[in-house]
């Protein structure tokens, strides 16, 4: 699946939308609020890319092109490393070539890393599972699942308990034990909604801002 | 079986379920609902999220004796290749199969609690309608309802005229003269 890039954008606002019906307000100001949703779908909005320069006005217009306008599922990472989960990352370092030897100056591959989270069993719809006790994850951080029907899904932790979190929404499809939790890039299949103002208006042939909004993409279910 | 509704069941959400075979059932969330087996569906099954069902209608009860139809749209994510089917190919399969409304109670942590499928009634005729406003073409499905009633063929007993007043009693002579009473005529009262 075709994946968005992350344009460096400088606003993002993920979040989950629901559906609300209030009965109105009864004599005593009481306003009781029904959720009909069963749980809510994510909506991204995304603004303010930079896009002066010739390369990425280019490749704008190219996924504006690939997009169609909202027909395409894509992937899109929610690119939230300061807020996401053991944020600063443990450096690994000094790692040789698989003969054991080093660069030419004694250093070795460094590469950043997060231990890996896992997750017990789950059934569909679940709201809380369990994950790896020694693991980083908090609420407010985000973590993806890749389903095997229903592929990569977005989902935001509210509460944890020891070993249990609590998230919403709820599981798109079940997950069998050990299910690997993506914390590093969380991403989500959406679709592009309000597809006529994702086109920027290019100023003096040249400078442009681009903004994009999308919606978690129910394709799988039909 | 009425939802109890608690102060605890803040989460509602429709379902919709057409008894043809295989069923359609569909709910108003995202993604798969599974429901178990229950007194109107009795195989239970993977409800589809119809996120986008247009318009739940207004759905009321039988009073004075007119029966009603109500129309059901669905558009967007709900409108997968077996609705289109029952509404273009197989309509003639819909017409009369029974249809259930159901509401489907949730708690805090959205796991379902309590169904209760407060209507039923009987598919009529369906119609798939596009619609374009500006740029935006829009493509529904709409499927018509009766209720049980719908197809019974009963005159309204409406009238204060005298053969609707035989079919209630019989031997009943109370309307016999009102005929002869049009708006123009006047009984001259007391008499003189």
């Amino acid at each position: 699946m075709l994946e968005f890039p992350s344009f460096s954008f400088q606003t993002w606002r993920p979040r989950l939308d629901g559906v609300a019906l209030t009965g109105g307000q009864s004599t005593s100001n009481t306003v009781q609020t029904v959720k009909t949703d069963g749980g809510g779908r994510w909506l991204f909005e995304m603004g303010d890319s930079n896009l002066n320069q010739v390369q990425s006005l280019k490749l704008w217009r190219a996924y504006e092109a690939l997009l169609d306008g909202g027909a395409t599922e894509v992937i899109l990472k929610l690119c939230d490393r300061r807020q996401s989960t053991g944020w600063p990352y443990v450096i690994v370092d000094n790692v040789p070539h698989d003969d054991d030897t080093l660069f030419d100056d004694d250093t070795g591959y460094s590469q950043e890393s997060t231990s890996p989270i896992y997750a017990g069993a789950a059934a569909l719809r679940a709201t809380s599972m369990s994950v790896n006790s020694d693991s980083l994850i908090a609420p407010g951080e985000h973590f993806s699942i890749e389903h095997p029907t229903a592929g990569w899904r977005l989902y935001r932790v509210g509460a944890r308990d020891g070993a249990v979190i609590t998230f919403r929404p709820p599981l798109r499809e079940a997950i069998a034990a050990g299910t690997f939790l993506e914390t590093e890039q969380p991403r989500c299949v959406v679709r592009q909604i309000d597809a006529s103002s994702f086109a920027p208006a290019v100023t003096r042939h040249r400078y442009a801002k681009g903004s994009a909004a999308f919606m978690e993409s129910f394709d799988y279910a039909n | 079986m009425p939802i109890r509704w608690s102060a605890e069941i803040v989460r509602v959400s429709p379902l919709f379920l057409i008894l043809t075979e295989p069923a359609v059932r569909i709910w108003g969330g995202n993604g798969w609902l599974e429901i178990a087996p229950n007194a109107v569906d009795v195989e239970g099954g993977r409800y589809l999220g119809g996120g986008q069902m247009v318009d739940l209608p207004v759905i009321s009860a039988l009073v004075n004796g007119v029966a009603e139809r109500v129309e059901f749209g669905l558009s967007g994510a709900a409108i997968t290749s077996r609705v289109v089917e029952l509404a273009d190919e197989e309509a003639a399969l819909v017409r009369s199969t029974e249809c259930f409304i159901g509401l489907i109670g949730f708690d805090a942590n959205e796991q379902e609690t309590e169904i209760s499928w407060p209507w039923n009634g009987r598919a009529d005729s369906t119609q798939i309608t596009f619609t374009s406003e500006g740029f935006k073409t829009q493509r529904q499905v709409s499927l018509s309802v009766g209720s049980l009633f719908t197809f019974r063929q009963n005159a309204n007993l409406g009238y204060w005229v005298s053969p609707d007043q035989r079919r209630r009693s019989p031997d009943d002579r109370f309307c016999e003269r009102t005929t002869l009473l049009t708006s123009d005529s006047r009984k001259p009262w007391p008499r003189g």
